[in-house]
């Protein structure tokens, strides 16, 4: 990562981390504030690798990977931004959902990246971090007011990460 | 490639292609301090910033990947490491432009551009014939990777295997890459590091052979993959085989720059002059091992009878910082003789309409 690259990183990540205090200070009202930034995001970005896969990646070998990322990254961003009208309950699930899944990712790259003997602590806690946020908040999603604020716990948590892992040193191959 | 290569063997080749024992010295330590001449090394010594002939890791992490910061980078790596074949080559799929350009900067031994390099050296100082057998070395090691960031290019995936010769015969091990910063890479148990994948196009981790590793640097080693380019077309690289035609076209050329052959011819070599060693030449390419310093030199001391003077990247810095003269200096040459061929490069690459090395213009004088 060049400079540019970690001082990006570090700004998601202290965006993260002021979305998840105001969601956590007001859980039942900000909710549809956070989900838009979460929509917009996973336009842009989706859009991004779309443009990109028609302009250089559809040349490249397993570039398809490329455009199936930007449909499900579309997707989800077109379906986000759906989530404004709905009541919290199912809008928590969702956020569940997602949070879920990207903590079980987040495992098995720990565990692939173990077996090869590179780092992986940090990865896998992220990762088991994130399921145990996500099953504390299936657990509380009666009290759906506490639900979104261990949700809001977690995007603090992740926000972090972020920043840590934007200043974390990275190896480049020299080449001689 | 690496010191062992570019310093000792090249020590070898010079000596075998009719360089004294203190010639064959200079051109050596040239081809090597391509590797070194840095920015940061260029400002220790008060020498000119276009001289660069690399980039060092902590420059390289905080380079600019703008239009300005990829043509530097794109203007020293694709001229000493990378130096593309083809400049007017064209994908098998029609492409947009800005893919052609990369797909353009493709490295590869025997192409225009090394004819072009070897010819700037002659009748120029040995300086320049070590920076020219630093580049034709490369062109062999590193085939098939461009050296400008580019992940549609530079891109290796999970399809990667080692070519090993098991009870005499040949089988594939499936090859492990991992992201480490601190371990060595492991022979034993076919374990690799390489460089982290990204989906940026233009990150500094897609530059050269990064995500390959450093496998193209290593002469033992024989490897099948799928390049980014390459349309799910397997490529096997036979490093063995291509170091040898490295150090035989190595000797070719320089006995072609001292004068003794009339005229450089592509895909040529001097299999003739390497005949008495060709046997232990062979076996240093092949033995597995991380680095062959020790036996590279151990053998150039066997052909000239003389010690070959240990690595040192300060030797010529203090003269050059006190000489008034600093043009008739060692590095003085050395810095001639890289912005020569940088700026030959570069005008090549542009007169095929290709940007990415940055603008050039044609001298005329």
């Amino acid at each position: 990562m060049n400079f540019m690259q970690r001082i990006k990183g570090a700004l998601i990540g202290l965006v993260m981390v002021i979305a998840g205090i105001i969601f956590f200070l007001n859980p039942t009202q900000s909710y549809p504030f956070i989900t838009a930034i979460l929509s917009l995001g996973l336009l842009f970005r989706g859009f991004q690798l779309l443009f990109f896969y028609f302009r250089m990646a559809r040349f490249m070998v397993d570039g398809r990977s490329m455009l199936y990322q930007s449909i499900i990254m579309i997707d989800l961003g077109l379906f986000t931004g759906s989530l404004t009208q709905v009541p919290l309950v199912y809008v928590m699930l969702y956020l569940i959902a997602i949070n879920l899944f990207s903590g079980g990712v987040d495992i098995l790259r720990a565990m692939e990246a173990k077996k090869y003997g590179s780092s992986w602590k940090m990865t896998f806690f992220s990762g088991l971090i994130s399921v145990l946020m996500a099953v504390a908040c299936l657990i509380f999603i009666k009290a759906t007011k506490w639900a979104v604020m261990i949700y809001a716990l977690g995007v603090i948590y992740s926000g972090i990460m972020r920043i840590a892992q934007s200043f974390r040193k990275t190896k480049m191959v020299y080449i001689q | 490639m690496q010191e062992d290569f570019h310093y000792y063997a090249t020590y070898c080749a010079a000596y075998l292609a009719g360089y004294s024992h203190q010639e064959s010295m200079e051109v050596c330590y040239s081809a090597q301090f391509v590797d070194w001449c840095t920015r940061t090394l260029l400002k220790k010594v008060g020498g000119p910033d276009a001289a660069a002939t690399t980039q060092l890791q902590l420059e390289l992490m905080d380079a600019k990947t703008d239009r300005v910061g990829l043509q530097d980078i794109t203007r020293i790596w694709s001229s000493f490491h990378f130096l593309p074949k083809d400049l007017t080559a064209d994908p098998p799929r029609k492409t947009p432009r800005e893919y052609k350009n990369k797909y353009r900067l493709i490295c590869g031994p025997n192409g225009d551009l090394i004819v072009d390099t070897v010819n700037l050296a002659k009748g120029s100082s040995l300086q320049a014939v070590g920076v020219a057998m630093h580049v034709m070395a490369d062109t062999w090691a590193h085939t098939n990777f461009a050296g400008t960031p580019s992940m549609v290019i530079n891109n290796t995936g999970y399809y990667f295997y080692e070519v090993m010769n098991v009870d005499g015969k040949d089988v594939d091990i499936h090859l492990t890459f991992r992201h480490s910063a601190s371990e060595p890479d492991d022979l034993d148990n076919n374990k690799y590091t390489n460089s982290l994948f990204q989906t940026s196009e233009n990150t500094i981790m897609n530059l050269g052979h990064g995500r390959a590793g450093h496998l193209p640097d290593y002469s033992f080693i024989r490897y099948r993959y799928l390049p980014a380019w390459g349309d799910y077309n397997e490529i096997y690289k036979n490093n063995p085989s291509d170091y040898m035609k490295a150090f035989t076209q190595m000797v070719y050329a320089m006995r072609y720059i001292r004068g003794a052959i009339p005229a450089f011819e592509k895909d040529t070599y001097d299999t003739e002059k390497i005949a008495p060693w060709a046997d232990e030449i062979r076996s240093i390419i092949v033995k597995r091992q991380l680095n062959a310093c020790d036996d590279w030199k151990a053998l150039g001391e066997k052909m000239s009878g003389c010690v070959i003077d240990e690595l040192d990247i300060n030797r010529y810095q203090a003269e050059y910082m006190n000489a008034g003269d600093k043009e008739n200096t060692f590095l003085g040459k050395f810095f001639d003789a890289a912005i020569a061929h940088k700026s030959m490069v570069t005008n090549r690459i542009y007169r095929t309409g290709n940007k990415l090395a940055g603008i050039s213009t044609t001298q005329t004088k």
